[in-house]
């Protein structure tokens, strides 16, 4: 299972209503819009992610790794941000070079990024993904949009196994084995992966008929206990990390 | 109230391309029987399944539900569908829900019934499969077994009055086949017609009460389950094997190892006891 399923199902906070959980989260996002970047963006990004850590009971090791491909992208952006290209005027025909403005909002942009990615990491860590979606039902975001999350969700792992045993059988059989076979394999296990997707979709429209399914997938919600009370707590700690963003100074002398 | 729920007249499907799956296929299952679609892989069997739930349309010939002609509107499929259950052979192509009581609420909820019994309903067909405590699992944590019975309990939630299987114990170990066939005992005790597609002679044996065989689209024989041991050489005709059981009973009865007159056994139980009755009978004699 993926590490994010892993913590989402496993987490300290499973129990707390999504509602809570997603609550804290918008604020989370509003607390890095609001922060003054950079150093009060990072102290919102350390912020979230020590509640998710100490709070949710997600090991800083798994946090770091989970976070590690969105960090590597936001570094990425940082730099094609800070640095552009600069035709004549150097030693060279063509320089790359930093200006000091660009510098500034290539720093204030990744910082608030980062702090928005913890806000969305909270919630990938301590929330199944079926919760999100059957909050994002009661929310009324559009049905077609909250179907499509409902079948993506569930064909990843559907379509990933079959990726699964697609590779090991191709492996098996040295379809790995040198760069050209390698090519060779992949290109087929898209290509019947392709077609097996649209084979899949059709029985699986024929399994949602023969359960009397009509134009809409519609589930039962999971009862809410205890909901008001935890929606209260969230959302005064989401509150008050706002306020604090707002009261943090964006650069330190 | 028909006793027969579903009979096919001369049934003939076509695949788009033109090949056919199904041909003049006649036949009939009564209310609360256990029959047995036997055939080897690509028979039909599925094929069969999905016409008689309106999820194919006949190229040809014609299929009555509870003495009505199978009708093709929106409103009469949708009322064939909450009264006919179908069970597909992969779990992953019928769970649409990663969550495992949503998904069992599909079915309910489509009925349009009140939130409440279908929150009852969707307790109740998991703990009847033994998955009262996997509720709140995810589909894709569970193993293959576990993903086949939550399948059935989003079948059983819209409690149907007739049961199809396709292919049921394909994939399964033998625990979970015999929990399988325990919980489909249970539903026929309760007045529950059951369709199961097999090509599993040694389960249709054990099970059925009467065997439909399909070979290539055709409907090769019909048998009723006292029948069974002289339609053996039609089975074999037709790619089947022998059911095991009776191999043995027949072998042990000729060899003077079980009493003639013993009932004949149906599953390896049975058969045990059989053999182990006529031993002691041998003791005592000796």
């Amino acid at each position: 299972m993926m590490l994010t399923e892993r913590y989402a199902y496993g987490n300290r906070w499973r129990a707390v209503s999504v509602d809570a959980k997603a609550a804290f989260a918008a604020l989370g996002m509003v607390a890095a819009f609001v922060a003054h970047p950079p150093v009060g963006s990072f102290a919102v990004a350390a912020a979230l992610g020590t509640v998710t850590v100490l709070g949710a009971g997600v090991p800083a090791r798994s946090y770091a790794k989970v976070a590690t491909i969105p960090w590597a992208f936001l570094m990425v952006s940082a730099v094609t941000l800070a640095v552009s290209v600069r035709l004549g005027g150097g030693p060279l025909p063509v320089s790359l070079v930093v200006e000091p403005q660009q510098g500034a909002i290539a720093v204030a942009a990744v910082s608030r990024s980062l702090a928005a990615l913890s806000a969305t990491l909270f919630l990938a860590l301590t929330t199944p993904m079926t919760d999100v979606i059957s909050l994002a039902r009661r929310l009324h975001v559009p049905t077609t949009l909250v179907e499509m999350m409902t079948i993506c969700y569930r064909s990843l792992f559907v379509l990933s196994d079959a990726v699964n045993d697609m590779r090991q059988a191709q492996t098996a059989r040295l379809g790995y084995s040198s760069w050209r076979n390698r090519i060779r394999s992949m290109g087929t296990a898209v290509a019947l992966l392709a077609i097996e997707s649209w084979r899949r979709s059709i029985v699986m429209h024929q399994a949602s008929l023969a359960r009397a399914g009509g134009d809409e997938l519609r589930f039962l919600e999971p009862q809410r206990d205890g909901v008001p009370g935890q929606l209260a707590i969230a959302s005064s700690f989401g509150v008050a990390l706002v306020v604090a963003a707002t009261l943090v100074p964006g650069i330190l002398v | 109230m028909s006793d027969v729920v579903f009979e096919t007249v001369a049934l003939g499907y076509r695949y788009p391309d033109g090949r056919s799956a199904l041909v003049d296929l006649t036949l009939r299952v009564r209310r609360g029987g256990r029959v047995a679609l036997l055939g080897a892989n690509g028979s039909g069997k599925t094929t069969l399944l999905l016409n008689l739930l309106g999820l194919l349309t006949p190229s040809s010939g014609e299929i009555r539900a509870f003495g009505e002609p199978l009708g093709r509107s929106a409103a009469d499929l949708k009322r064939l569908r909450s009264r006919v259950g179908l069970v597909f052979q992969n779990p992953d192509s019928q769970l649409l829900s990663a969550s495992v009581a949503e998904d069992v609420s599909f079915g309910p909820m489509n009925l349009g019934l009140d939130l409440d019994v279908v929150r009852t309903r969707v307790a109740e067909a998991l703990a009847s499969v033994g998955m009262a405590e996997h509720a709140d699992i995810p589909a894709h944590a569970l193993s293959f077994g576990q993903k086949k019975r939550v399948c059935i309990a989003g079948i059983l939630a819209m409690r149907p009055e007739v049961l199809l299987l396709d292919e049921p114990t394909a994939g399964l170990d033998a625990a979970a086949v015999e929990e399988l066939l325990g919980v489909l005992a249970r539903l026929h005790a309760d007045g529950m017609t059951i369709v199961l597609s097999t090509h599993d002679i040694d389960l249709a044996y054990a099970w059925a009460d009467r065997a439909e065989v399909l070979h290539r689209g055709r409907l090769v024989g019909s048998c009723e389950a006292r029948e069974f041991s002289t339609a053996f050489p039609m089975f074999m005709r037709h790619d089947l094997a022998h059911p095991r059981v009776a191999e043995i009973y027949n072998t042990a009865l000729d060899a003077g190892l079980i009493a003639p007159g013993t009932p004949e056994p149906r599953t390896h139980a049975q058969l045990l006891d059989a053999l182990a009755g006529a031993s002691i009978d041998v003791k005592e004699a000796s």
